[in-house]
């Protein structure tokens, strides 16, 4: 029994330690990198992916673009491609990424680039980066959060900054609600901190045990009045083949 | 006492499990969690008043992807195709693209235009380019593609030399792109024409008429050394027709490729046998965020060569590409210093030295606000390094011809204008880009390129208006320099302005 109760009692003093400094942060202290990585964990898939995507595309002075488009994804392999399908002008356009390398296929040239998840998409505010798996935990390191509400939303208010310079934008501000973990708005900005861009995310469909946001508006803070507005439909978890993932399959879809 | 202790113990424990926050974010990999939604938030017009009530939609169950809807007409919304769809259509798709400009130019090619009398010495001429892609995409099997494209180019009568989207620059001089193999444009072509067919989804091969781009290079690309015909500099994103060829391609360990292409190209003739066919491997490997490129090419009656390419980033902000090719003797008819005739040049070829070109680049794009800046240095290893060797080509050339004319036979091996496609051995090439600035339908740029080793070049800033779709006007001088003469002065002349009107231009 005095054996049992010392080592008790050293129990109850090595959680004390470690417990202490939690106590000093305050009860409510969020793990914010477990925060980053649950929004990978509850928008990446660990099986295959599709979906519609249409962007109305709104500038001042001129008339809504749409733009349609297939994604497929394989996150568990870092695997992505994206199929224009309208208007006519882009149709047959395909994007591929694989291990952090994308490709962008122009059936008219017939040439394969090189390209940057940095780079828009087609004439929206939208970046290529925003159709793919989600990075945060390895891409992001938080600065500094706060507490706060968003619409009827407690949320958790999370500056981050890049940890490599493959990000698509170096410094992001995240509203992240506190009861589920959904992301919720984000404010991206350029490494002069200068407020590129303004993401919302009112709307998510729950896939199985994710989520993907089926609703996007995107504002531009440069150019005003300029805004996107992103939806997804049919989305599907159904396995695709292997060769979906490759640059033939670019080569043969298009026109 | 032990009563003490054991109270003093649970003490001890209560307060350390106490003090641990309560882990107020679920681990990762807990199962999706109940969604309350809270209700009753009050409109301001803010976007955050969207976060107003239940934001998650219902449970969606794995599915198979929609069947396909073809590719005739735009998909409607909700109908994404899976991807066996996308190669699969019951109807034969046909569209195409029109190209429609028409351009007014104005040249002083003897001397800069003065002030005083800015019309002296000008001459103009008015080029319209009308021209229609048309395609047809069948696909009556996932694994049996056919996929034909025709160019009709005005006049649509008769058969035009060279007319052609590639040539509707007036600015044509013995340096200029050979329109494709250099005989006659018909005005009516069959750009491409091929097949494709696969095994098991595999190997996936393509046979006929068809585009082959090897290079990486955007203004030039030495290894790019299936395409018929190079890259025009002033319109470096123009299509340019391939070999009749199959091609033969296998995706391997995910991201790499392997190719093998068996070419007829321009060389094949009625009497065309089986040994004159050209043999090139290539293979893409991707090392980190580069993706290296080797091949070689193989023809009995052309040099061998081999070639390598890469592209990749640097700062995850600006693009660079590098090709290189080495040529086992050259392809080239190329000149030199007379033996016989002091002053003079007489042609050769080379049919043993290696012969290596090779280029470098940097791009940088700022997608957001539509800016794209792009520099390219080309090492041309066939061409000359001096002005008097170029001009000395240029005049053996013409009095090859002039013999020609004149039924006799010059000496040595003839000279064409192939021989004479960039003809210098050092070049730079730039352009930057600023599209519908502030969302004004305003694109401000400015193209140069310039042949380092006979000092010539042109300058063209240009601005295009879009007042509304599928009307654009583009105003563009060009301005040369160098000694007269020289590539660029040939070409571009002192000074031109070009009056572009795009209309109606766009895919069908």
């Amino acid at each position: 029994m005095k054996a049992f109760m010392k080592r008790f009692a050293g129990m109850s003093i090595l959680f004390l330690a470690l417990g202490v400094p939690a106590l000093w942060a305050g009860p409510d202290q969020p793990d914010v990198a477990a925060l980053l990585q649950r929004l990978d964990g509850m928008t990446n898939f660990t099986g295959d992916f599709t979906a519609e995507y249409t962007e109305i595309s709104q500038h001042p002075g001129q008339q809504p673009a749409v733009y349609r488009h297939d994604v497929y994804r394989r996150d568990r392999d870092g695997a992505m491609t994206i199929i224009m399908r309208f208007p006519d002008a882009q149709k047959g356009q395909g994007y591929l990424e694989v291990d952090n390398n994308f490709w962008f296929y122009d059936p008219e040239s017939r040439l394969f680039s090189h390209a940057s998840l940095k780079q828009s998409w087609q004439n929206t505010e939208a970046v290529n980066s925003d159709f793919f798996r989600t990075t945060w935990a390895k891409d992001y390191a938080v600065e500094s959060w706060s507490e706060g509400t968003l619409g009827i939303y407690p949320v958790y208010v999370v500056s981050v900054k890049g940890t490599n310079d493959q990000v698509t934008f170096p410094f992001k501000k995240i509203w992240v609600r506190k009861d589920i973990g959904l992301l919720l708005k984000a404010e991206d900005y350029s490494l002069s901190r200068r407020l590129m861009r303004t993401v919302y995310y009112p709307q998510y469909l729950q896939v199985g045990d994710h989520y993907v946001a089926n609703r996007m508006l995107i504002v531009d803070n440069l150019n005003v009045g300029a805004k996107t507005e992103l939806t997804i439909a049919d989305v599907s978890t159904a396995p695709l083949p292997d060769y979906t993932f490759t640059k033939a399959f670019l080569q043969q879809v298009n026109r | 006492m032990k009563r003490f202790r054991f109270l003093f113990c649970a003490c001890l424990l209560a307060v350390s499990v106490l003090a641990f926050p309560m882990p107020a974010v679920p681990a990762p990999d807990d199962p999706a969690p109940a969604v309350p939604a809270p209700a009753g938030a009050q409109s301001t017009g803010s976007p955050d008043d969207m976060f107003g009530g239940n934001m998650v939609q219902g449970q969606a169950q794995a599915q198979a992807p929609a069947a396909g809807q073809g590719q005739a007409q735009a998909p409607a919304q909700g109908q994404a195709a899976g991807p066996e769809s996308l190669l699969q259509s019951k109807g034969v798709d046909i569209g195409g693209y029109l190209f429609s400009d028409y351009t007014t130019f104005a040249f002083w090619q003897n001397a800069y235009p003065s002030l005083a009398d800015p019309v002296s010495g000008v001459s103009s001429s008015f080029v319209p380019n009308l021209e229609a892609d048309v395609y047809l995409d069948a696909r009556p099997y996932t694994f049996f593609r056919v996929f034909g494209k025709l160019k009709v180019v005005f006049p649509f009568g008769g058969s035009a030399l060279g007319v052609s989207q590639a040539q509707t620059s007036p600015f044509t001089s013995i340096y200029s792109p050979p329109p494709g193999s250099g005989t006659s444009v018909p005005n009516i072509s069959v750009f491409e024409l091929f097949a494709d067919v696969n095994a098991d989804e595999k190997v996936f091969l393509r046979v006929g008429q068809q585009v082959i781009h090897w290079g990486v290079g955007y203004f030039f690309s030495p290894a790019d050394i299936l395409s018929l015909s190079p890259i025009n500099p002033l319109q470096p994103a123009l299509e340019r027709q391939g070999p009749l060829a199959l091609t033969v391609s296998a995706p391997f360990a995910r991201v790499d490729n392997a190719y093998l292409y068996v070419v007829a190209n321009q060389a094949m003739t009625s009497a065309f046998d089986p040994a004159d066919l050209g043999v090139a491997p290539r293979v893409e490997l991707v090392l980190g965020n580069y993706e290296i490129g080797v091949g070689g090419y193989y023809q009995k009656d052309q040099r061998p060569k081999a070639m390598m390419t890469a592209t990749g980033s640097l700062f995850g902000t600006l693009g660079i590409i590098g090709e290189g090719v080495v040529s086992y003797g050259s392809d080239r008819v190329r000149v030199e210093p007379s033996s016989g005739a002091p002053g003079g040049w007489q042609s050769f070829t080379d049919t043993t030295t290696p012969y290596f070109s090779g280029t470098v680049g940097l791009s940088y794009g700022e997608s957001s606000q539509h800016i794209s800046v792009i520099v390219q240095y080309y090492y041309n290893g066939q061409g000359y390094s001096t002005l008097s060797q170029e001009q000395g080509a240029v005049g053996l050339l013409g009095s090859q011809q002039a013999a020609l004319a004149m039924g006799a036979q010059p000496a040595g091996p003839l000279l064409s204008a192939n021989d004479l496609l960039l003809p210098g051995q050092h070049y730079i090439a730039g352009s930057a880009a600023w599209a519908d600035i502030r969302a004004s339908n305003l694109d401000l740029g400015v193209f140069y390129e310039g042949n380092l080793s006979d000092g010539s070049g042109v300058v063209s800033p240009y601005a295009a208006y879009t007042p509304f779709q599928y009307f654009t006007v583009t105003l563009a001088p060009f301005i040369g320099y160098g000694e007269p003469g020289s590539e660029f002065m040939t070409k571009f002349g002192y000074f031109a302005v070009s009056l572009k009107v795009t209309v109606g231009e766009g895919a069908f």
